[in-house]
């Protein structure tokens, strides 16, 4: 867990405060996930043992299996589309991004992302670029060769 | 000589408690019942322990005489009997179930999932009501959280506190080390206490204010609070901190092995007695005294007052020979009480203490 | 609201601060350590596109790699090929020559002397046995075209024996018959700078995007500069490549014949046809082989009209009509297809009818306006295509059955007339049936992987343990599947650890050099097989070859006069130069990009009358087909009710025995997968990640499920890189009846929830 960040919680998560108010670290989400993406935050403060994803570890790949496990509505449960799992977003350091850089093309994470061509498109057939579809699962952080994007939690 | 009558949990090398037993002979054989019968007749001998005895047996029909003639130990009832032998290996396969859910996941078993907290055994869930408590700060919670407080609360208002002694992983590694401790260094003997343990009430209050402050904290701060304080918890979910790693492993067992060593160091069982996680299943095992509980029947009890085995045998030191038994929101039915009463018993009626729905 | 903003943006700054921080440090760092003495110009190791790299060596090391400028992917590569330098640095390789005593017995090391003596000692010993046809060459697309010269001439001249083939009949057999029977000649006359002039692309059966990127991009930045551009994609997946289409057509699999009949219907009936071209350069076959007329076309197209094809191929009529006018109507129109149209049962006949539509429109022979067909692997156009490396021709586009072709290499490899023999040898699926028969004894295989790549692997496996075989596996990479079964392995050097020349997809030779030296004891294939040649008894005179270079100027001799004449390709040249597209004939021609074509073709006398000139045909002109659609050799029955196809990925090239190698690229994809639609995933009661048991005729299988509309509805497709789910297994093994290329896109399957 890297300090001062939000961590990046499981598909459907209500927003952090009110999350942290309603998870009662039961670890439901984190036998739910068949990926093993959700794991436990470690540490001693508030976010002991709730559930957190780190993408660059194992990104969540959507299968919204974990939003009804939960039975306390800190993922909520009426949360079943990929397209609404509002995690967060990912962001792209252009700078890093073969694409932008040139001379190789790469579509990884376009390729691999849960919501092929909507949350990343390809801008004219050629650079993968990040839309607001983005739901912040993580999927092109890791995969991503440069680490050439990072996943923010943000609601929307 | 009677039959040596060995039960299932002498066996279990001496994890009986025995408070007056030296732990060379916790093996049960007559001769030993037969040295603490006589230990406790001398016993008798004090005014004090002659008035204790009066008020013990009152409307007792057993005599000190009719314990001379018939001293073999007695099995326990059927039930009783089981009841005992099954709740260690209960207890091992649930701390074993929890350690090994992430794996049994990944074998495809997926009946159950999650935590003490919560918990979803093939789809009836069950859940901690102090973290429903907790949770409800956070708005209304799902009904299924609800129902699974329920159930947990329904059944500690029929079978007592039945978690904190056939399921909690703590209240298993506290036993072990409180019999261990007993074993190894079993305490000097000290005198009897005068009157019956009434520091359960203390506790009762403690861990009721605990719960109640705790639940003030979380509103406050915004968290569960007393979540980050919960053995229980803490172990059932060990096995998914231990995917992050050593060092979360250590984190994660820092207060349980805390905790754990300064019961060792006292001698006592500290924490169960003050568990906020308890309050809600000490206040509902206390609404009602026909659940299931260790009854004591007065018209059988023929110890003597100051040789109490079965408040000697109690880990939580409660106060057994009652009307109702021990306090139901205090005792953990662990059953203790019951075996240490069955060897000592020499009734021919058969023995003072049992479990079961009946109160006398 | 206001605070999750806040939280967002500090979130933002710290993510900056974070990639900041690290990109310059990593740029440094690799400053630091990386920066190469010098840049040796190769060409990629992975698909048919043929890019151009340079590889930067350090210390005798290769430690970077960038796209060539100068090639025709103009410094750009495709992720899989920036990768490739983990690849090459790989410490999981065949090191050394390693035996198998017997089928039973784990690979134990050997050395090259006793490898070759017990090597060429079972070959001379099956061919003194049973006869020349009791040995085979099994090769591959990605030999230098030098390797696959020297096995093509030790195995048709020395060992007197056509079982020469190779894993091209797998990939792109059906093009080469598509074009022979077309055009007369082998090979497309466009080249990838048509991708700059088209204004209208038809992508047929080809997931240009995954499976050649660079090219891909090609397009993609066409059609972004000209938006008018059209983009026609006719593939039963959505895949990336028709994300960029103006028009997808989501045609039922099996169908393409029909689309492709009613388009020339639409095309005729809106008159959108040229006369002019096809009057002068155009001859009609009917089904039986015979000239027809143009009037017999018509008759026949009348069973595809556009209302019929429609309910054929399970779309609406309006994307016919669309997709045929649009293609007739542009300026210049360009074909591109691959193994969607190659790996069929009607494969050649598919073929056929991509050229019919661009010899009605007259869309051929002119900048922009051709029929393309892209290649899977680097030296399959360049090696075994043009070397002549299969079963049934011979070198420069010679036939094994035609007497005067055979004269010929008999003369040119100096020996005695009679030597080459007449009968065509086994083709890939039937070599492996003699292996397993025992027919074939003895057998080489080189740089391919069989045991994972061939269709009905089970009976292939089967055959490969027949222990009455000796399989020589020439493989670099010791996690082959294939090593399972080899009984000798011999340890290659690999890609820039030896020099050789790649011929793509365009026609284009280009030559890599070598920049590394080998592992310890990997010897260039080239040495390994003269060195086998002489020990076996082959004529020393026959593999006279000191190196790679010398076999190329050999094999610059046998192709000089013929329509592949590259004579002016010489080493020194191509180390110059990023590739040349033959035709060159001499040393000071530019290379051709308009093959038939008056004053760009140099095989095209500059005083012929017409600007087209199809010279490999007798008459001069090109052929249109009149192939009757018929379906795929197992449809969808009751009983295995789906489509199942096989498809790449773009992470991996495939076998996966290189791209495995790095970590980046098993990241994105680590394991095989099964694509399905959404609909057909529900019926079944299937989530996403669910394990799904794919049952054919064959084989099952159990592969986690991705449900997505990239496939059409009754069709589910697996990629087949994954050596742990040999997906291939479910495939069946019937082959186009001319190219006798397998059909891997289509057979039967149904699926359950494991």
């Amino acid at each position: 867990m890297k300090p001062f960040f939000t961590p990046l919680r499981p598909p459907g998560a209500v927003a952090e405060q009110e999350f942290l108010r309603r998870c009662i670290r039961c670890g439901q989400c984190v036998h739910a996930c068949p990926w093993q993406a959700v794991r436990l935050a470690g540490g001693w403060g508030k976010t002991r043992n709730t559930p957190v994803i780190v993408p660059r570890h194992t990104p969540c790949w959507l299968c919204m299996k974990c939003p009804p496990a939960c039975p306390s509505g800190a993922l909520d449960a009426s949360v079943t589309s990929m397209e609404k799992a509002n995690m967060g977003r990912a962001i792209m350091i252009k700078d890093q991004c073969l694409n932008y850089k040139g001379g190789t093309m790469c579509w990884t994470c376009y390729d691999r992302c849960p919501l092929r061509g909507k949350a990343i498109i390809l801008e004219g057939g050629i650079l993968p670029t990040i839309t607001d579809a983005c739901v912040g699962c993580g999927v092109c952080e890791y995969v991503c060769p440069e680490k050439a994007i990072t996943t923010v939690p943000e609601k929307r | 000589m009677p039959m040596p009558t060995t039960t299932f949990t002498e066996n279990m090398a001496g994890l009986l408690p025995e408070h007056s037993i030296p732990p060379e002979r916790t093996v049960s054989c007559p001769s030993a019942f037969a040295a603490a019968a006589a230990a406790a007749m001398e016993a008798q001998s004090s005014p004090k322990a002659e008035e204790a005895r009066a008020e013990a047996s009152r409307g007792a029909t057993a005599t000190t005489e009719q314990r001379h003639h018939s001293p073999a130990p007695r099995p326990l009832p059927f039930g009783n009997r089981w009841y005992v032998r099954l709740r260690r290996p209960v207890q091992c396969s649930v701390f074993m179930l929890f350690l090994l859910l992430p794996w049994l996941h990944s074998q495809g078993f997926v009946g159950i999932s999650g935590s003490l907290y919560a918990l979803n055994v093939f789809n009836v869930p069950f859940a901690d009501p102090v973290s429903a408590m907790q949770a409800l700060l956070g708005g209304l919670v799902p009904f299924s959280l609800w129902a699974g407080a329920g159930i947990v609360l329904l059944l500690a208002l029929l079978f007592g506190r039945v978690f904190c002694g056939w399921l909690c992983p703590f209240g298993l590694l506290s036993e072990v080390a409180h019999t261990l401790r007993r074993r190894f260094a079993p305490p000097k003997a000290t005198p009897p206490a005068s009157s019956p343990p009434t520091a359960y009430r203390q506790w009762f209050r403690v861990r009721t204010g605990l719960c109640l402050l705790g639940i003030i904290l979380a509103a406050w701060l915004g968290f569960p609070v007393l979540n980050s304080v919960s053995l229980p918890g803490e172990l059932s979910l060990l096995s998914l901190q231990a995917h992050e790693g050593m060092a979360a492993v250590l984190v994660a067992l820092a207060l349980p092995v805390a905790v754990l060593l300064a019961e060792v160091l006292t001698g006592k069982r500290l924490w169960c007695r003050v568990c906020p996680q308890a309050a809600c299943l000490a206040l509902a095992a206390a609404c009602t005294q026909q659940g299931f509980g260790v009854a004591w029947n007065a018209t059988r009890c023929t110890c003597p007052r100051h040789a109490r085995m079965c408040e000697a045998a109690c880990s939580l030191q409660l106060p057994v020979r009652r009307k109702n038994g021990p306090p139901r929101s205090e005792c953990v039915q662990c059953g203790d009480c019951v075996t240490a009463c069955a060897k000592a018993c020499t009734a021919p009626q058969g023995q003072a203490l049992h479990m079961g729905f009946e109160k006398r | 609201m206001n605070s999750s903003r806040r939280e967002f943006l500090r979130n933002m700054a710290l993510a900056a601060a974070i990639a900041a921080g690290s990109g310059p440090l990593r740029a440094f760092a690799a400053s630091q350590n990386d920066s190469p003495e010098k840049w040796i110009k190769g060409v990629c190791r992975y698909c048919g596109t043929g890019c151009g790299v340079i590889v930067g060596v350090k210390n005798g090391k290769a430690v970077a790699i960038k796209g060539d400028p100068n090639n025709h992917n103009a410094g750009l590569l495709c992720l899989k090929g920036s990768l490739l330098i983990p690849v090459l640095n790989s410490p999981d390789r065949v090191t050394q020559p390693l035996y198998r005593k017997s089928k039973n017995a784990p690979l134990e090391p050997i050395s090259w002397d006793k490898a070759l003596d017990l090597m060429a000692a079972k070959f001379r010993g099956a061919i003194d046995t049973h006869g020349p046809n009791s040995v085979a060459w099994y090769g591959s697309g990605q030999c230098l075209t030098e390797e696959s010269y020297v096995a093509n001439k030790i195995f048709k001249a020395g060992f007197r024996t056509n079982n020469v083939d190779g894993n091209p009949r797998l990939c792109m057999a059906s093009a080469v018959g598509g074009y022979t029977t077309t055009f007369g000649k082998d090979e497309p006359m466009g080249s990838y700078s048509d991708i700059d002039k088209a204004t209208c692309f038809f992508i047929i059966g080809s997931n240009t995007s995954e499976a050649h990127p660079v090219l891909f991009r090609r397009i993609a930045r066409r059609k972004q500069a000209e938006p008018g551009i059209k983009v026609i994609v006719a593939d039963p997946r959505r895949t990336n490549t028709s994300r960029i289409a103006d028009l997808h057509i989501q045609f039922r699999p099996g169908t393409d014949l029909a689309l492709m009949h009613a388009m020339a219907w639409v095309i005729l009936h809106e008159e959108l046809d040229n006369p002019r071209f096809w009057n002068k350069y155009a001859t009609f076959m009917n089904l039986e082989g015979k000239p027809a007329t143009m009037e017999e076309y018509k008759a026949f197209l009348e069973d595809y009209t556009p209302a019929k094809v429609a309910a054929i191929c399970n779309i609406p009529e309006a994307q016919i009509w669309e997709a045929a006018k649009t293609f007739a109507e542009s300026t210049a129109s360009t074909s591109l297809w691959c193994m969607g149209i190659n790996q069929r049962v009607q494969g050649v006949a598919a073929n056929n009818l991509i050229h019919n539509l661009h010899l009605l429109t007259g869309h051929i022979c002119r900048p922009g306006a051709t029929p393309f067909s892209l290649t899977g692997q680097p030296n399959a156009c360049g090696g075994v295509r043009d070397g002549g490396v299969l079963s049934h021709i011979l070198p420069a586009g010679r036939s094994v059955t035609n007497p005067k072709h055979r004269e010929e290499m008999e003369t040119l490899w100096g020996v005695a007339p009679g030597t080459i023999s007449d009968k065509p040898g086994y083709h890939t699926v039937a070599m492996f049936e003699a292996l397993g028969k025992g027919d074939i004894k003895a057998m080489i295989i080189c740089e391919t992987n069989p045991a994972q790549t061939l269709p009905n692997l089970n009976k292939v496996h089967k055959a490969m343990a027949n222990p009455d075989s000796f399989i020589v596996s020439i493989e670099a990479f010791p996690d082959a599947i294939t090593l399972r079964y080899a009984d000798l392995v011999l340890a290659p050097a690999f890609w820039c650890e030896r020099d050789g020349v790649y011929g793509c997809g365009e026609r284009r030779y280009a030559l890599i050099e070598k920049a590394v030296e080998p592992p310890a004891q990997c010897r260039p294939t080239v040495n390994t097989l003269v060195e086998f040649a002489k020990r076996a008894g082959v004529d020393p005179k026959l593999v006279a070859f000191a190196n790679a270079e010398e076999v190329w100027d050999e094999w610059r001799m046998v192709a000089k006069g013929t329509t592949y004449d590259f004579y002016g390709m010489t080493r020194d040249r191509l180390r110059k130069e990023s590739g040349l597209l033959w035709p060159c004939p001499d040393e000071t021609h530019p290379g051709t990009l308009l093959r038939y074509v008056r004053g760009e073709d140099p095989l095209v006398p500059l005083d012929h009358p017409d600007k087209i000139f199809f010279y490999g045909r007798p008459d001069a002109r090109a052929v249109i087909w009149m192939r009757p659609h018929k379906g795929a050799a197992e449809e969808p029955d009751a009983e295995f009710p789906l489509y199942l196809t096989s498809m790449r990925v773009i992470d991996h090239w495939h076998t996966a025995t290189m791209t495995g190698k790095v970590p980046e690229l098993m990241r994105a994809n680590p394991h095989a997968f099964v694509e399905i639609h959404p609909e057909d995933a529900s019926t079944a009661g299937i989530a996403q990640g669910d394990s799904v048991m794919l049952e054919t005729r064959r084989d099952s299988m159990a592969l986690p499920a991705r449900i997505t509309e990239v496939c059409k509805k009754g069709l589910v497709a697996v990629p087949f890189f994954d050596p742990e789910k040999l997906v291939n297994k479910l495939f069946l093994d019937a082959t186009d009846p001319i190219s006798r290329e397998p059909e891997y896109k289509i057979c039967a399957v149904r699926i359950r929830k494991a």
